[in-house]
C-alpha cells in the first residue's frame, strides 16, 4: 500500500467556475469558458485546494483526534494533547506571472460569490506573490504580506489575512509559516528538490510545548490540521510521481542520501592516504605534506625515472616533518627536483643535440623550440624516461613509428618549459614545475600507458575521482575520459594532484609504474 | 566658620578589614568586570537545543576527535548536515563552532578554534532572517548566555576592516559577494584568499545551490578553514530523479521520521498507517 494515498489528491476533471451559474466541467467548445481556457487546470487545482481547506476545517470541528503519526512518539513524559485549533493555509504554485494573477483573481471572485462558506472575516481571501513583469506589477513576499498575517498574530485572522497564497517559485527556502497544510501544483514540475522545498513549507507543526508539574505537555492540534495535502491535476502526467518521490524522500532521508558518504567514510579516506605514503607512521602527516609528495613522486617518475638519494631524503624529510613549516620543505623538495631536472634537461639537451632555445617572446608555442633528433636519439630519451622494459611494451603495442612519436611528444613536453625557466627568470619555480607536472603527466597518461593498462588508469582515475569528489555517479561510460579529467580540474591544484597521486600509486601497486614504486617505499 | 578637616582615625582591627576587602575587590572582580559577550569557548546549553540540533549535529561532530587537527587538514571538503524542512537548521549552525571548540579542549592545548564564523546564504533575503535569526533567538532560547554579535555583510568593507572583524562574531553574507567578477576587478584572488583565511569555519546555507561550481569553489579555496553545508535538499538541480549532491560528505541526515520519534515537531505526511 502507497502510504501517501491520502496525502496527494489528483483532480482528474477541468471545472471552473463562473460568476453565473457557479462551478461547473469545463467545456472548450463553450465561448464562455474561453476567458480560462488557458489556465483551466492551474484553476481546477485552485478550486481543489480550497475544498481542502474547507474539509480540513470541517474535520478539525467534528473530529477531535490526535494524528496517527502522533501515536509514533512514545516519550512518558511527553504527552501530546489535540486541543488547539487555527485557519489553515494554503500555497498553490503556477507556471508565470499571468497565470498568477488570474488565478488569484479567479479565486477571490469564486470565494466572494459564496462569503457564506467563505467569510472574509476568518481570512477566506486568496493573495499573490510574484517578482513582477511588463503587464502586472512585482508584489514580494515579505513579513507584511497578508499571507504572513496569521503567523504574526500567531494564528489568529481577521479580513486583513489572506489564507491562500498563489505563487511561482517564491514560497521555497526561508519562507516559514506554520499554519500551511495545503500545498497546490498549478504547473508540471520539473525538479524534485523545489518540489521538497515547496512541500517542506507546510511540514512544520503547529503543535506548542509547555511545562506543567515536572511534565513536558506537547499541545497539537487535531488530525486534520496535523496532515498536509497535496494537490495536483492528472493532466500533469509526472506530477504524482515526483511528489511521491519528494514525500518518500522527507519520510526516510536516510536511504534517499545513502549514496553521500558519511564521515567514516571520509575520515577512511584520509587513513588510507595517509597511509599509502608514510607505512606505519600515519596519523601524524599534514595531509598536504603527503599529497605533495605523491605528486613529487609523479613528477620525478615522468621526468627523470628515477629519485636521486637528496631528493628521496628532502620527500622523506617533507613527509613525516611536524615541526618545521612545511611549506619550506616542500619548497625545497621543488627546489631539489628542479636541481636534479635541471641536469637531466643539461643531460638530455647533450644527447639530442639541441641547437637552441628561442627567447621567451617566441616561445607561446611549444613547437617553437627547436631540436634536432634521431630516432635513436629519442629511443634513448624514452628508454631513459620510461624505462627499457615499457618501451618494448609501448613498441609490441603501438607499433615502432607511432611510439617514436609518443617519444617526441614527450620531450617536446618537457624540455622548452624547462627552457622558459632558464630565460625567464620572473617565472616563479612553483609555476614552472606546475607547467612540467601538467604536461608531463598529461603526455604520460594520454599516450604512454598501453592499452592492455588503459581500463586500470581509467579505473584508478574513477575511484580517486569518487574517492577524493566523493561523488559515485560523476561518471558514466560515454562521458568518462581520463585526460578530460585531468584538465577539467586544472583550476584546482589540490584536487588534480590528489587524483593523481591516487592514480600513480595504483599504478605502482600494480606494477605498472616500477618507478613510481621505488619512490614510494623510501 | 571655618572648616577644619578632620583626621579619621581608625582602629587597627578596622583597617585591617578595609585591607582585606581592598585586596578581596583587587583579586576577585565583580561578575560584571567580565564582559559579557558571546564566547564559543564556553559551555553550550546543550539541554535547551533541539534534538535535531543536538544529537545530529553537536554530538556527531564530537564523536570524531579528528575535527581537532588543524582545520588545512580537510580544506576542500564540505561537510554536509541534511536535515528537513524546520528542524532548526539556522540555529543548527551555532552548534557546529561550540562542538569544534570543545573538541579542541578535549584533545589539549594548541588545537585550533573557531573564534568567528562566516556563513554565506543565497539571497539577501535569507541573509537577512538569518541575522535576525541568531542575533536573537540563541540567548532567547537559552541555547547561550550571550547572543553572538551578528553582521550582514553587504560590501566587501565588512571583511577587510579589522575593527569590524574583532568586533562581530558571526558575519554573514550572500555567496555571491565572493564570487569573483568576470575581469577579476571586484574581489582579486589574494583578497578572497585574506577574507576566507579570516575564518576558520564558513557555513553554507541552503547548501545545494553549491552544485552550480562557484560556491564549492568557495570551499576549495577557503585552504585554513573548515566548510560545513546545510540543508534539506541534497540533491541536483532540474532532476526529477533523486540523485544525491557530490562533492559532500554528510554529517547527519535528519528526516521527518527522525523529527517524529524525537520531538514531535513536524506534520504527518500520512493518514492512515502503511499496512
Amino acid at each position: 500500500m502507497n502510504p501517501f494515498e491520502d496525502i496527494i489528491v489528483e483532480t482528474q476533471t477541468d471545472r471552473i467556475f463562473l460568476a453565473d451559474v457557479g462551478e461547473v466541467p469545463f467545456d472548450p467548445s463553450d465561448p464562455a469558458h474561453a476567458r480560462a481556457a488557458g489556465n483551466v487546470q492551474a484553476l481546477t487545482v485552485a478550486y481543489e485546494v480550497v475544498n481542502q481547506l474547507k474539509v480540513k476545517e470541517l474535520e478539525a470541528v467534528e473530529d477531535h483526534s490526535l494524528s496517527c503519526h502522533r501515536e509514533f512518539h512514545t516519550a512518558a513524559r511527553s504527552v501530546p494533547q489535540p486541543t488547539h485549533n487555527h485557519a489553515s493555509h494554503a500555497i498553490i504554485r503556477v507556471d508565470n506571472v499571468t497565470e498568477c494573477e488570474c488565478v488569484c483573481e479567479a479565486l477571490n471572485e469564486y470565494l466572494s460569490r459564496h462569503r457564506d462558506m467563505y467569510p472574509r472575516e476568518d481570512g477566506w481571501h486568496a493573495a499573490c506573490a510574484h517578482g513582477g513583469s511588463a503587464s502586472y506589477p512585482p508584489t514580494p513576499l515579505d513579513s507584511s504580506h497578508p499571507w504572513f498575517y496569521a503567523k504574526q498574530h500567531k494564528g489568529r485572522v481577521n479580513r486583513r489575512a489572506s489564507r491562500i497564497l498563489v505563487a511561482i517559485d517564491l514560497a521555497t527556502e526561508g519562507i516559514n509559516n506554520k499554519y500551511v497544510t495545503v500545498i497546490g501544483f498549478g504547473s508540471p514540475i520539473q525538479a524534485l528538490r523545489s518540489v521538497i522545498q515547496s512541500i517542506g513549507r507546510a511540514i512544520r507543526s503547529t503543535r506548542e510545548v509547555s511545562r506543567l508539574d515536572g511534565l513536558t505537555v506537547h499541545t497539537t492540534p487535531v488530525a486534520a490540521l496535523d496532515n498536509i495535502c497535496v494537490d495536483t491535476h492528472a493532466r500533469f502526467r509526472s506530477n504524482r510521481k515526483i511528489i511521491e518521490s519528494a514525500l518518500h524522500f522527507m519520510d526516510d532521508m536516510e536511504s534517499g542520501l545513502r549514496d553521500i558518504p558519511d564521515l567514516d567514510t571520509f575520515f577512511a579516506t584520509q587513513a588510507d592516504i595517509g597511509r599509502m605514503v608514510n607505512g606505519s607512521r600515519g596519523g601524524q602527516l599534514h595531509i598536504a605534506g603527503r599529497i605533495a609528495a605523491l605528486e613529487l613522486a609523479c613528477i620525478a617518475y615522468c621526468e627523470g625515472g628515477r629519485l636521486t638519494d637528496r631528493l628521496k631524503s628532502r620527500v622523506c624529510r617533507g613527509v613525516c616533518a611536524t615541526t618545521e613549516p612545511r611549506k619550506e620543505i616542500v619548497d625545497g623538495i621543488l627546489e631539489t627536483v628542479w636541481s636534479s631536472n635541471r641536469a637531466r634537461v643539461g643531460q638530455l639537451a647533450r644527447e639530442l643535440h639541441i641547437t637552441g632555445v628561442l627567447p621567451q617572446q617566441s616561445l607561446q608555442l611549444r613547437e617553437t623550440c627547436t631540436f634536432t633528433r634521431t630516432e635513436e636519439q629519442l629511443r634513448r630519451f624514452a628508454i631513459g624516461l620510461w624505462g627499457e622494459d615499457w618501451w618494448r611494451t609501448l613498441v609490441t603495442q603501438m607499433g615502432s613509428e607511432q611510439s617514436l612519436q609518443l617519444a617526441h611528444t614527450s620531450m617536446r613536453a618537457i624540455t622548452p618549459r624547462a627552457g622558459m625557466y632558464e630565460l625567464e627568470q620572473d617565472m616563479r619555480l612553483d609555476q614552472v614545475l606546475e607547467a612540467i607536472r601538467g604536461e608531463a603527466l598529461a603526455a604520460g597518461f594520454r599516450e604512454v600507458v598501453p592499452s592492455q593498462h588503459r581500463n586500470r588508469v581509467e579505473q584508478s582515475l574513477k575511484t580517486a575521482f569518487t574517492l577524493v569528489t566523493g561523488d559515485a555517479n560523476c561518471f558514466n561510460s560515454a562521458e568518462f575520459n581520463h585526460h578530460s579529467v585531468i584538465y577539467t580540474f586544472t583550476t584546482n591544484a589540490r584536487l588534480r594532484s590528489r587524483i593523481l597521486g591516487y592514480v600513480a600509486f595504483e599504478l605502482a601497486q600494480a606494477g605498472i609504474l616500477p618507478g613510481m614504486q621505488m619512490a614510494l617505499t623510501l | 566658620m571655618s572648616h577644619v578637616p578632620q583626621t579619621v582615625r581608625m582602629s587597627p582591627a578596622t583597617s585591617s578589614r578595609c585591607a582585606f576587602t581592598a585586596i578581596l575587590e583587587k583579586t576577585t572582580p565583580p561578575d560584571n568586570y567580565w564582559p559579557r559577550q558571546f564566547d564559543c569557548d564556553r559551555d553550550l546549553h546543550r539541554d535547551r537545543a533541539r534534538i535535531s540540533q543536538r544529537e545530529y549535529i553537536y554530538r556527531v561532530l564530537l564523536t570524531y576527535p579528528q575535527f581537532s587537527n588543524p582545520y588545512s587538514y580537510y580544506a576542500g571538503h564540505l561537510f554536509c548536515c541534511c536535515q528537513i524542512v524546520g528542524a532548526g537548521k539556522t540555529l543548527g549552525m551555532l552548534m557546529v563552532p561550540f562542538a569544534l571548540n570543545e573538541l579542541a579542549r578535549l584533545r589539549g592545548p594548541g588545537r585550533p578554534r573557531v573564534n568567528r564564523m562566516l556563513i554565506l546564504a543565497k539571497s539577501t533575503s535569507l541573509r537577512d532572517q538569518i541575522v535576525s535569526e541568531l542575533s536573537e533567538e540563541p540567548a532567547h532560547y537559552g541555547l547561550v548566555d550571550y547572543s553572538p554579535d551578528v553582521v550582514g555583510a553587504t560590501s566587501l568593507d565588512v571583511f577587510t576592516s579589522t575593527y569590524a572583524l574583532d568586533r562581530h562574531d558571526i558575519f554573514v553574507s550572500t555567496q555571491q559577494l565572493l564570487w569573483p567578477s568576470v575581469d577579476g576587478s571586484r574581489l582579486p584572488p589574494d583578497l578572497l584568499d585574506r577574507i576566507l583565511r579570516s575564518f576558520p569555519l564558513i557555513c553554507f546555507d541552503e547548501v545545494h545551490f553549491a552544485s552550480g561550481g562557484k560556491v564549492l569553489d568557495l570551499a576549495y579555496k577557503a585552504s585554513q578553514s573548515l566548510s560545513f553545508g546545510f540543508t534539506a535538499t541534497p540533491l541536483r538541480e532540474s532532476d526529477a530523479n533523486p540523485r544525491p549532491m557530490s562533492n559532500a560528505y554528510k554529517v547527519g541526515v535528519y528526516g521527518v521520521r527522525n523529527a517524529i520519534a524525537s520531538d514531535n515537531s513536524m506534520k504527518g505526511l500520512w493518514a492512515k498507517h502503511a499496512e
